[in-house]
């Protein structure tokens, strides 16, 4: 039987080793979001409620900006997670098949060498790629209104295509090998094994991926800044949630910055993606069966 | 035994720390150190291995630190560390914009009776003065933007530099026809769209709007963007078009100059602050300036006041900052300034020669010209949106789209309607 004092005393170990991440959580996290919602309800340290964000979403200029960085998000997150995830859980699926016999790890590595690169390399080398005044593609990609931000976002597909990858790598070879090795006496091909049985064992892990693609790309900036600046152009057609927030709070060029706009902006932000973590979460990860073994 | 080892660390690291404390104790009591803030990181060897010594030598207790800032991020980062108190000492200024946002914060001090104020003429004044005409600024350089062209080129077609729109096409056309060369290139990447406007629009539109006369009535609101010269002015950018090379909305900047560089393109739109890296000794490069309507026109030339100095009103270092403005007004610093950064022209109405040949080549753009100020700047450059981020914008897209110059002008007034009060009046 424990007794109290020991009970007690667990407690307060237990306390002291969250504490050190608590404190970081509390001052880098909690704190910032809390006072970034409180300064977006002053103009110029006078309170005034709730108009910075009428203006954001009724002011002809400034709604349409937000908007269209909105559905931006919007497209940089389907392209992204429509390409990103399949083609991450083939190679996944391909490095643990058994099939690639030799240097698995040799690949492994290779393809999640771009996720370590800095952003700036990344954006700098893709741009030199395709440009076409010293690249291989003739056709401007990233000056034309309709191709730009696809074209970002597969440079960022193909910078961080390891995370995903590595993910499922190590969820698919923790399967046990008996219920595979079962599967294949009953005469299933090595594609049924993949469809009926490994995906359905990982797909929690395909979910969380999501959701990580999710807001990764909601709060994307740093490849479209590296690339193109603070009014990210052609026309602002990659202009997404995080560049705006930067030039709103900022400024950028002779557009002077201003925090309290700044921090409306920022809220915005953070309640699209806490309602759509949260959707996520309610609808789809919930009814999730997880597999049990 | 664990007490005296951290104990132990704390003694070491407590050892390590006081005696640098004390030593920049010391060092502070000996010399006050400024800051200068600026956007001009190409500047920095310049300022490190010449001017500052210079000054260092005859004030030996003074410490000079240059720390710029890259010009995209300068006025947001300026502003920001200005309402932080953390801004340096001495600030450069801008044109216009952000400076007169921060006279009318008192964020600078007024430099009235600074000593040699008096060799600048009131005009170089008016970007870095209050309404009463305060100064707040020293003016240090003024620059302008043009056309470099690779002489080797011209030659070899039989070219010469155009004086008017025509000759102009006609030049364009010719490298075209020849099919080696790019005839034209400037930046047209979103990225720089700043470029478009500057060393574009504010390039070949004076000669259309008839310099500051044009400027001032669109000022007013007297004048649309839509009225006839305006339009001229666009439809003369829009004319670079079928010329400029392929793939244009990509290439920004430093694609721009290296294409010249490299001897691909024929000719370059640029700004006289590229004298150094287009124009090195040995390289065969001319300069025109933007071309006149029909021959006969008295040319527009854009001198732009680029920068000038002021002191942060928060500096604990007033006098010293002030004795360092007084020598920013001297011959000396005007001298060394001019041959040190060729293609930033002194403000000075002392006789300064100019060493490098293609910085005289610029300057001598202004002989016979009306030399006029870029539009825009004065009223349409303080607010949010500004005429700065809305122009950029338009020209980038007339540039690389189908768009015509009519669109671009209406576009250009549609938007100064809603946000600019001197032209909301003229709304339909």
């Amino acid at each position: 039987m424990i007794s109290k004092a020991l009970a007690r005393k667990r407690y307060r170990q237990l306390f002291l080793f969250t504490a050190p991440a608590l404190a970081f959580f509390l001052i880098f996290a909690v704190f910032p979001l809390v006072g970034t919602i409180y300064i977006s309800f002053f103009k110029e340290s006078k309170f005034v409620g709730l108009a910075n964000f009428v203006f954001l979403f009724t002011n002809e200029d400034a709604s349409k900006r937000l908007l269209f960085a909105f559905l931006h998000n919007c497209e940089f997150f389907a392209i992204a997670a429509s390409i990103q995830l399949p083609l991450a859980l083939s190679m996944a699926a391909l490095l643990t098949s058994g099939r690639v016999r030799r240097m698995t790890g040799f690949y492994r590595t290779l393809l999640f060498i771009p996720s370590t690169l800095s952003v700036v390399i990344v954006g700098f080398i893709w741009r030199l790629i395709i440009s076409p005044l010293w690249g291989i593609i003739e056709y401007p990609l990233l000056g034309e209104k309709a191709t730009a931000l696809p074209t970002i976002t597969l440079m960022s597909v193909w910078q961080y295509l390891g995370i995903p990858l590595v993910f499922l790598y190590s969820a698919l070879i923790s399967i046990p090998s008996n219920i595979i090795e079962a599967a294949r006496v009953d005469g299933a091909s090595d594609f049924r094994i993949l469809w009926r049985i490994k995906i359905p064992l990982i797909a929690p892990q395909i979910g969380i991926i999501t959701i990580l693609t999710f807001i990764w790309t909601f709060n994307g900036f740093d490849i479209i800044y590296a690339l193109n600046g603070g009014m990210p152009g052609p026309d602002f057609s990659t202009d997404v949630l995080g560049t705006l927030f930067y030039r709103t709070f900022f400024g950028w060029g002779a557009d002077q910055g201003n925090q309290n706009m700044g921090a409306a902006t920022a809220t915005v932000i953070f309640f699209i993606i806490l309602l759509g973590t949260a959707a996520y979460f309610a609808l789809v990860q919930r009814r999730l069966k997880v597999s049990q073994l | 035994m664990k007490i005296s080892k951290v104990s132990l660390v704390l003694a070491t690291s407590i050892a390590l720390i006081i005696p640098t404390s004390i030593v920049n104790a010391i060092a502070a009591g000996k010399t006050t150190t400024l800051t200068i803030e600026s956007w001009r990181a190409d500047d920095s060897v310049f300022w490190k291995e010449t001017l500052i010594p210079m000054y260092q030598k005859a004030n030996p207790d003074v410490k000079i630190v240059w720390a710029p800032t890259p010009s995209n991020e300068y006025d947001s980062a300026l502003s920001l560390r200005i309402k932080g108190k953390t801004a340096g000492d001495v600030i450069m200024c801008r044109p216009y914009g952000l400076t007169k946002t921060l006279i009318k914060n008192k964020n600078l001090v007024p430099l009235t009776g600074l000593p040699g104020l008096t060799n600048f003429t009131t005009q170089s004044m008016q970007s870095w003065s209050n309404a009463s005409a305060v100064p707040y600024c020293v003016p240090s350089a003024s620059v302008g933007a043009g056309f470099y062209y690779n002489k080797d080129i011209f030659k070899k077609l039989n070219l010469t530099a155009p004086k008017t729109q025509a000759e102009f096409i006609a030049v364009l056309e010719k490298i075209k026809k020849d099919g080696k060369y790019t005839p034209i290139v400037a930046a047209g990447a979103s990225s720089d769209s700043w470029a478009l406007d500057q060393m574009g629009l504010e390039l070949v539109g004076p000669n259309y709007w008839k310099g500051d006369a044009g400027g001032k009535a669109l000022d007013d609101g007297t004048r649309k963007a839509t009225d006839p010269e305006y339009v001229a002015a666009f439809a003369a950018l829009a004319s670079w078009k079928p010329y400029l090379p392929k793939g244009f909305s990509t290439i920004n900047y430093t694609d721009a100059e290296q294409l010249f560089i490299l001897g691909r393109a024929a000719i370059l739109v640029e700004g006289s602050w590229s004298v150094k890296e287009i124009a090195p000794p040995g390289k065969n490069v001319g300069v025109f300036g933007p071309p006149v309507a029909k021959a006969g026109d008295k040319p527009y030339v854009q001198v732009l006041a680029d920068h000038g100095f002021g002191i942060n009103s928060a500096s604990p270092s007033q006098a010293a900052a002030k004795k360092l403005l007084t020598w920013f007004t001297t011959k000396e610093f005007a001298q060394a300034y001019a041959n040190g950064l060729p293609g930033f022209f002194p403000l000075s109405k002392e006789k300064i020669s100019i060493d490098n040949p293609m910085a005289q080549a610029w300057l001598n753009l202004r002989d016979g010209a009306n030399v006029t100020a870029p539009i825009g700047m004065d009223k349409m450059n303080t607010g949010n949106p500004n005429f700065f981020s809305v122009i950029n914008n338009i020209l980038n897209v007339m540039m690389t789209t189908k768009k015509t110059p009519e669109q671009a002008a209406a576009d250009l007034q549609k938007s100064l309607e809603t946000w600019y009060p001197p032209q909301t009046k003229n709304k339909k």
